[in-house]
């Protein structure tokens, strides 16, 4: 199974295998420590901003994918002028806090912006892949219908819409419920 | 990554672009006149390496032009 964030389309390659998937950089800070007291991730969909306080009370905060595919790891000042931005129009009292650090990963994003999983059309190969946009609500149940599906060797119905194979008979979807797309 | 050159306008900041994306090939082991309009239409080689894509000047001469860039370092090459 390949289970390969950020590099899946290299993995992918090995078997022969071409991906509706693009690799995009995405970044996120943390500022430095507030009284507890945000419970929920705010998010909004308007900004394309989130924000969550960690354990620590440090405020952790994101913004959209960067819009070039790319594979690589570097943060950028601009992302910290523009998410701070929207940030400090959400949330108002973010802007007396301090920036602690700020990081980067890469995401998967898929062509319609919906997870993709199942077979692959290539013999042994299962893939779970395309979570970049939404992924950490969905992927709990996602991994148990993987597994499932492993197991049982057949697409669990609750996953059966979210095949590879829909690109090729027309069903590309843009599912709000997994990727917070409008 | 902070500026693109833009053959018209020469180099100016990437915030006046628009990324379009790679361009579109799908290789030659791919010979069916369906599968090879799905390829081109949804999937992306999505190289970790030179890719050649388009950009669009958004906020300068509104013209598109082709570039080679290096994914894994996000640098333009020649």
């Amino acid at each position: 199974m390949s289970a390969v964030g950020g590099d899946v389309s290299t993995i992918a390659a090995h078997a022969g295998l071409r991906l509706p998937v693009r690799t995009h950089p995405l970044q996120a800070f943390v500022t430095n420590g507030y009284a507890q007291g945000l419970g929920p991730i705010v998010s909004s969909t308007d900004l394309l901003c989130y924000v969550s306080q960690t354990a620590r009370g440090q405020m952790l905060i994101g913004h959209e994918f960067e819009r070039e595919s790319s594979y690589s790891r570097q943060s950028s000042f601009q992302f910290l002028q523009s998410c701070s931005l929207k940030m400090a129009l959400l949330l108002p009292f973010v802007r007396n806090l301090k920036i602690l650090r700020q990081w980067t990963g890469r995401c998967d994003i898929s062509a319609d912006f919906s997870p993709i999983m199942g077979f692959t059309g290539v013999d042994g190969l299962v893939i779970t892949t395309g979570w970049g946009t939404w992924g950490f609500k969905g992927i709990p149940a996602g991994g148990e219908q993987m597994a499932e599906l492993i197991a049982t060797n057949r697409t669990p119905d609750l996953i059966a819409p979210f095949a590879l194979s829909r690109f090729a008979a027309d069903h590309a979807m843009a599912d709000q419920g997994s990727t917070g797309t409008r | 990554m902070l500026t693109i050159t833009c053959p018209n306008c020469g180099p100016r900041p990437v915030e006046e672009f628009r990324f379009g994306g790679e361009l579109p090939e799908p290789p030659a082991n791919i010979t069916g006149e369906f599968e090879r309009d799905l390829d081109r239409v949804w999937m992306f080689t999505n190289v970790d390496g030179v890719q050649v894509e388009r950009w669009f000047h958004e906020a300068g001469c509104h013209r598109w032009h082709t570039a080679r860039r290096d994914t894994s370092l996000d640098r333009f090459v020649d």
